[in-house]
């Protein structure tokens, strides 16, 4: 019984446990005023957009929890993507998605190893650092290697990756047909990878620390320096790697496409409760920031709300989330 | 102090001194009749306020120890609400426009002090770090100015407003540099000789110590939002008449842009620590290197976000080895 209560008791003290609430709270109003949102076609349709965005808020919980911000890796994926998808197509690639997974992840990873050396090596905040580094990147795609837009001529191998399927719904009203994609694998994969990493590795274990103080890390014996530069190569061949899939899953490559997706997933990891300051944040949290924005911006369509309010609600969304748990901070302290 | 303790003192901005003389020399070099035309420079008058007008609003965001993500956002918001009111003026005798146009500038600038005012506000009283609640808000207003002009640009703006906006005042003078040179002298002043200045920095560099020295720092940091929705709000002034419209992505580049020449003009994104001669300089650099890019036909827009990314690490660099060496390390 007690051991029960003590359960509830930690249960209702976690942040996560708030965003959950209000994510069904959510759920249940759309659903009263569609009718819609229960119908296994929206949940698999909600489940697909929620691929991309989840991917990329698991590579910013990592920097977050560490203490830093990333605001270069839409720049980073767009740089990594583009310049695979060109070489392939340059080289007439006839071959299957493994090859530019492979090189997207590489390049994404040698970009990463560079806003590592940096923020590393001089003790420089990763925000600052980003922000240069996303220019670099932006530039180096748009100017020097002047990359351009790749539509139809996307390798077929990449194509039939993006439209493999685990199976189909249909919705017996509106016989809307909805794919599940195969590569929502790929994103189980990585929550699995991404809390092992947390919880179970000493560089895991180490983020937590580095974030909660630098000093008491360094003092604790852990490489900061090292910790810190592995983190932006292994963010930033995540970030690499998931261009690759948003590329096959929207079967174009726009270097332009992922712009000023860092403040959304920003604010979906900082929505689940990881801290702005380092050292708290979970991959649960993330995942529920993430799925709540998610499927606010998708049921938007579903409530028959313009679509022009979708930046307005997503940011009212941002702004009464913050708030209420800096309230809720506040009330406990 | 001698002049040995004036350069200590002012050893970034001279290194961004000399950072853009060899930038104007370098272009003086390779395009030496076009770099120095008057037409250069006129065009030059005409494009830095809109953006320097929006760094001197993160500067002081900055040196409060917060940031503010949203003036992007405000001075589309603001800029689209005076256009809605000017367009009102169609078809009114010219006395009366010209009294529309004000109207509609001074609702704007009143619009954009209050959504300071609300950011400073949420920063402030409620607590929330100045980085969230202005994203917050910069979602909300981008989201009301597609709302309002459901994503288009919208024109229709009296002829007299673009006119006299592209036009030289006295023969020599744009009106978009006059603006400037205000927002400058007025935010110069505010940081040398009002307690509002002196109470930003000691805020901004230890908030606790400010609250025990009986520092009222949330009125400090509601002040200075609300500066910020002036000064964005101002910009957003010039961009109507640049563009002759309004739309709610003008000016979307602006924000890490207005960011990155903040930080170049050496303040420091901890708070605390910035002046503002430092950023006239960045903002001049900004320009100079953008304008100089633009000479050589071959070369695409796009080099210039290598350069100014490039630029921002070797200063944030040489910063490190300068902070070190005073330190006492090798």
């Amino acid at each position: 019984m007690d051991v029960a209560k003590a359960h509830i008791k930690d249960m209702l003290g976690r942040h996560e446990f708030y965003i959950f609430l209000l994510l069904v709270l959510i759920c249940i109003a759309i659903q009263v005023r569609s009718g819609q949102f229960f119908s296994s076609n929206n949940i698999v349709d909600l489940l697909h957009a929620l691929i991309i965005p989840a991917l990329f808020s698991l590579g910013e919980l990592l920097v977050i929890i560490s203490g830093g911000f990333d605001l270069s890796f839409p720049a980073l994926a767009a740089l990594s993507y583009s310049l695979t998808t060109t070489i392939m197509v340059e080289t007439s690639y006839r071959g299957s998605v493994v090859l530019p997974l492979i090189l997207g992840t590489a390049i994404g990873l040698i970009l990463g190893s560079f806003n590592g050396l940096i923020i590393a090596k001089y003790s420089l905040p990763a925000m600052i650092v980003t922000l240069g580094s996303q220019s670099v990147f932006r530039g180096l795609m748009l100017g020097v290697f002047d990359l351009r837009e790749i539509t139809t001529k996307l390798p077929a191998g990449m194509r039939a990756f993006g439209e493999l399927s685990l199976f189909e719904v249909v919705n017996p009203v509106s016989k809307l047909h909805s794919i599940m994609p195969a590569t929502f694998i790929i994103l189980v994969v990585a929550v699995i990878f991404v809390y092992f990493v947390l919880n179970h590795t000493l560089f895991g274990r180490s983020l937590y620390a580095i974030g909660g103080s630098e000093m008491s890390a360094l003092r604790a014996g852990i490489k900061v320096k090292r910790v810190k530069f592995l983190l932006y190569c292994l963010v930033g061949a995540m970030a690499g790697f998931t261009g690759i899939v948003h590329v096959c899953m929207s079967r174009q490559s726009i270097p332009s496409a992922l712009f000023g997706q860092d403040l959304v997933v920003i604010s979906a990891v900082i929505l689940g409760g990881a801290s702005i300051y380092g050292g708290v944040g979970s991959v649960t949290g993330a995942l529920l920031g993430t799925s709540l924005l998610v499927t606010v911006q998708n049921s938007m369509l579903l409530l028959g709300i313009e679509t022009f309010w979708h930046d307005f609600f997503t940011g009212a969304l941002i702004i009464a989330g913050i708030t209420s748990s800096a309230l809720r901070l506040r009330s406990r302290s | 102090m001698g002049m040995l303790g004036v350069i200590k003192k002012e050893r970034h901005s001279l290194r961004l001194l000399a950072m853009l003389i060899v930038i104007c020399a370098f272009f003086l070099f390779l395009k030496p009749g076009t770099f120095t035309r008057p037409s250069n420079f006129e065009a030059m008058s005409f494009q830095f306020p809109e953006y320097g007008i929006m760094a001197l609003g993160v500067m002081l965001a900055m040196i409060s120890g917060g940031i503010d993500l949203s003036f992007v956002a405000i001075a589309d918001f603001t800029s689209i609400i005076a256009v809605l009111i000017m367009q009102r003026s169609a078809g009114l005798p010219v006395n009366q426009t010209a009294g529309v146009i004000l109207l509609a500038m001074l609702i704007a600038i009143v619009g954009g002090c209050i959504i300071g005012m609300v950011n400073g506000m949420l920063v402030a009283h409620i607590g929330i770090p100045a980085f969230l609640v202005t994203l917050g808000s910069m979602q909300v207003f981008t989201g009301l100015s597609i709302v309002l002009t459901k994503g288009r640009a919208i024109g229709r703006i009296p002829e007299i407003y673009s006119e006299t906006g592209n036009s030289k005042l006295l023969g020599f003078l744009p009106p978009p540099l006059l603006l400037f040179m205000v927002c400058f002298v007025a935010v110069a002043f505010l940081l040398r000789y009002t307690s509002y200045g002196a109470n930003l920095y000691l805020v901004g560099a230890n908030v606790r110590a400010a609250k025990f020295s009986a520092v009222n720092y949330k009125a400090v940091l509601i002040k200075t939002h609300m500066f910020v929705g002036i000064l964005s709000a101002a910009a957003g002034l010039i961009m109507i008449s640049s563009y002759n419209s309004a739309k709610p992505d003008y000016g979307s580049g602006y924000l890490l842009q207005a960011i990155l020449i903040a930080i170049l003009g050496g303040v420091s994104p901890n708070g605390g620590v910035g002046k503002i001669g430092g950023v006239l300089i960045a903002i001049l650099i900004a320009q100079v290197t953008s304008s100089g890019l633009n000479m050589f036909s071959a070369i695409n827009v796009h080099y210039r976000s290598v350069l100014w990314g490039l630029l921002l690490l070797i200063m944030i660099v040489v910063d490190y080895y300068e902070e070190m060496k005073k330190q006492g390390y090798k």
